[in-house]
């Protein structure tokens, strides 16, 4: 299937350190893909590169066989963007909120005026949809972000951290909707720590360590790296970690005492 | 030491709130710190010139005349540090943040409570302290230089000035932290957090109204302080403290020898003398009542407050807001707009109404725009008369102009890079008209006192020119705002001098356009000329 995006050779540097070394990838339609990685590997800048919020220091992003890099208009009519920190306007209501971003994405005001209504109460927030955001919990603060994401029907879905805050009924919600919409011809860029999440959602993994691509490939195919077969252990094989290792040092260092 | 620990932290909460975005906070608190010592300083130069250009200075004069400064420095210091109270309303008690942060540690209740009422006390007196220093070295110096006086006189001068000047001001921060802790007590947290922040906004409107009227109302020589039966309720706090001053000060002025004088010149004075002479029991008793309800107010609002801190709540309970139908329906209303423009008029609206720093840039200007209002508003059709909404309109514009420069919120922002796909113009457009449609709402408001003073046909007349000249202002606010209320432009480094040079100008051009409508609204053409004229302007500059 030809690839909707293109990721290539992106690096980004801030102050001569490189946070992005060189990371290329695609993605296609229909296609769900797994984004890994360690803490500060890079996964968030890269995500915030393809969505044009921080320009590359080198390298390209391509949709749809065209050059995007920067965030053109047009690409950001197409995708829709779920970031990692939930940042809102703390004086708008969860309802205001996501009327402002019909308005900015140009939405028909009574389509979009209906469509908000029922995603609000298929996602249980209708009862405070009036609220404002700063009594929302964070789990609220994620399910107007996913909203918002998706209000425009977007060909791309770039979620970065999705589940982040949400209790097991929404993580469960959201991995059948990332799963239908998948089916309904979406490309989706699943960021995310819980190696559960990507096991069970994505048909492809990409992890990256140190802001390099260390693998791109069948979720199977990676697994068989860790002698266990297990997932969470090849991520950990792949990004260099030795999570056993550290934990003991930790602990003798919490234990201790002068 | 947790109480040293604490009370730093809580006194780093006052200067880090939502007033400062941390991309630019160290320059609003150089502003800010710049601004305490200026202003003062040059309040109190331009106070106290009378002194100096007064010939053959004398006691009885000096007495009488120093009423009316002290009357302004009171008033001032109070209003100024009730202001800052107002400003840092949110964080004066402990706060729900508070509790989620500091509830897990093993710290007594009571040693929190005590160091938020150490950095609340530290913090009002250090602002009270640093806005008053200034004019009580300066004043006491300025006023007393002609005067036969030894230089050592000028200490207790200058400790009665800042005692006074610093009573007044703390007395406005605790009056602000008794109603704060009075209403939590009546209303209860739950109902207290729903209605905190209107509270809020009405006592700062109201505070800064009257800090921009002291200029206008009390900068005469307080003749009402000398007289038991003009005194005005409002002004009973001011009293106190001023009576304090005269009382105390005015004692050691009284016993100054007299210098020669002209026979005229010397009845003068001795009448002076005699009217604070008679007035002294009075200003005495005045000022020990004060005292007692500054201790009142002060005792109070501490036992309020350690009452409502005895249950610091983690939670803010109570039944989920529905929100009003009209605010449901607020975008359909604006159907007919595009609808990036309607998202501009909504979300301006709603950043200049609930945003804490873009509500009271409004409050600001809209304070200091009634203050001229008031000062100039007259029965007949004159040049400063219709001055008068002109300079209404651009406070008003002055502050839609400072709001739509700063960002609603920083960090929030990012939805506009990813969101307006193209409709970042026409989103622009739509704060464009929340300016206008203030302007509207602004001069709508005057229109029936204006009617009544002119009749319908001159008042109209004259709304429309103040619709159309506050267009004009809306647009040459927005010239050099492409992403309102999305990014914030920091204040030019020429702020000071070029920004009081336009400013001076703009007055000045009001005026002229003030006396030219004067004359247009004499005839018909004129009446149609004159707006017509504003807008062919206004449609230039937008284009």
């Amino acid at each position: 299937m030809p690839s909707l995006l293109e990721v290539r050779h992106l690096v980004k540097r801030f102050h001569g350190h490189a946070a992005v070394s060189d990371v290329s990838f695609t993605l296609a339609p229909g296609e769900i893909v797994g984004y890994l990685g360690p803490n500060g590997s890079g996964k968030s800048i890269t995500i915030k590169m393809l969505t044009g919020l921080v320009e590359p220091t080198s390298g390209h992003v391509l949709y749809d066989g065209h050059d995007v890099t920067g965030g053109e208009l047009a690409f950001r009519r197409r995708f829709g963007y779920v970031p990692e920190e939930p940042h809102l306007y703390p004086f708008l209501s969860g309802r205001e909120y996501l009327d402002l971003v019909a308005g900015l994405r140009e939405l028909p005001v009574r389509d979009a005026a209906q469509k908000i209504d029922a995603l609000l109460d298929l996602f249980g927030l209708a009862d405070s949809a009036a609220q404002s955001i700063t009594a929302y919990s964070k789990g609220m603060k994620q399910k107007v972000l996913i909203i918002a994401a998706l209000l425009h029907d977007p060909d791309l879905v770039i979620l970065d951290e999705p589940e982040s805050g949400l209790d097991v009924g929404s993580i469960l919600l959201l991995r059948h909707l990332v799963r239908l919409l998948a089916q309904r011809g979406k490309a989706v860029l699943y960021s995310s720590h819980v190696i559960e999440s990507v096991e069970r959602l994505c048909s492809r993994v990409i992890v990256l360590s140190a802001g390099r691509v260390v693998v791109d490939g069948d979720v199977n195919r990676i697994r068989t790296v860790a002698p266990s077969g297990s997932l969470e252990e090849a991520f950990a094989t792949l990004a260099a970690q030795r999570p056993d290792a550290v934990a003991e040092q930790i602990a003798d260092i919490v234990t201790h005492h002068a | 030491m947790p109480d040293d620990v604490l009370v730093r932290h809580f006194l780093t909460q006052f200067v880090d709130h939502d007033f400062s975005a941390d991309s630019d906070r160290h320059q609003t608190l150089a502003i800010a710190a710049a601004a305490l010592i200026t202003i003062p300083l040059f309040v109190t130069v331009f106070m106290s010139v009378k002194y100096l250009m007064h010939p053959l200075q004398a006691s009885g004069w000096t007495e009488t005349t120093l009423m009316g400064d002290e009357v302004t420095f009171c008033a001032a210091s109070m209003l100024v540090t009730a202001v800052v109270a107002l400003l840092e309303w949110d964080a004066l008690a402990l706060t729900p943040e508070d509790a989620a942060i500091l509830g897990v540690f093993p710290v007594p209740r009571r040693t929190i409570v005590r160091a938020k009422i150490t950095a609340l006390a530290t913090f009002a007196a250090a602002f009270a302290a640093a806005l008053n220093a200034v004019p009580s070295l300066l004043h006491p110096l300025l006023m007393s230089a002609q005067l036969p006086m030894s230089v050592m006189m000028l200490v207790p001068l200058a400790a009665v000035h800042a005692s006074v000047t610093m009573g007044a001001g703390l007395f406005g921060f605790a009056a602000v932290l008794a109603i704060r802790e009075a209403l939590f007590a009546l209303l209860g947290a739950a109902r207290f957090y729903r209605v905190s922040s209107r509270v809020r906004a009405m006592l700062l409107f109201a505070v800064l109204l009257l800090l921009a009227l002291v200029p206008v109302r009390l900068s005469d020589s307080a003749a009402w302080m000398f007289d038991a039966e003009k005194g005005q309720p409002l002004l009973a706090p001011v009293g106190w403290f001023a009576a304090a001053h005269a009382a105390l000060a005015g004692r050691m002025l009284d016993g100054l020898p007299r210098p020669d004088m002209p026979a005229p010149l010397a009845a003068d004075e001795a009448r002076l003398t005699v009217r604070y002479r008679e007035a002294l029991p009075r200003f005495t008793f005045v000022a020990f009542r004060g005292a007692a309800i500054v201790i009142l107010t002060l005792v109070a609002s501490i036992a309020l407050y350690v009452r409502n801190a005895r249950r610091i709540h983690l939670l803010i309970e109570g039944p989920p807001r529905r929100g009003s139908p009209a605010v449901r329906r607020a975008p359909a209303i604006l159907g007919r707009v595009a609808p990036a423009t309607g998202a501009g008029i909504l979300f301006a609206a709603r950043a200049l109404l609930r945003s804490s720093v873009h509500l009271v840039y409004m409050l600001v200007a809209l304070a200091a725009g009634i203050a001229l209002f008031t000062a100039l508003i007259g029965g007949s059709l004159r040049t400063l008369t219709l001055a008068a909404q002109t300079l209404l309109v651009a406070a008003v514009v002055a502050g839609f102009r400072a709001a739509v420069r700063t960002s609603a919120d920083y960090r929030a922002g990012w939805i506009f890079d990813v969101a307006a796909s193209g409709s970042a113009g026409r989103f622009r457009e739509g704060v464009r008209l929340a300016g206008i449609t203030l302007v509207v709402a602004t001069v709508g408001i005057l229109y029936p006192i204006a009617r009544l003073q002119w009749g319908s046909r001159l008042a109209l007349a004259h709304a429309i020119n103040g619709v159309v000249i506050g267009w004009l202002f809306v647009e040459l606010a927005m010239v050099d705002v492409s992403r309102p209320l999305v990014v914030s432009i920091p204040p030019s480094d020429g702020v000071n001098t070029v920004g009081v040079a336009l400013g001076g100008a703009a007055v000045i051009a009001i005026f002229i356009a003030a006396h030219i409508e004067r004359f247009m609204l004499g005839s018909t053409i004129g009446v149609v000329l004159y707006p017509l004229g504003f807008s062919a302007i206004a449609f230039a500059v937008r284009r």
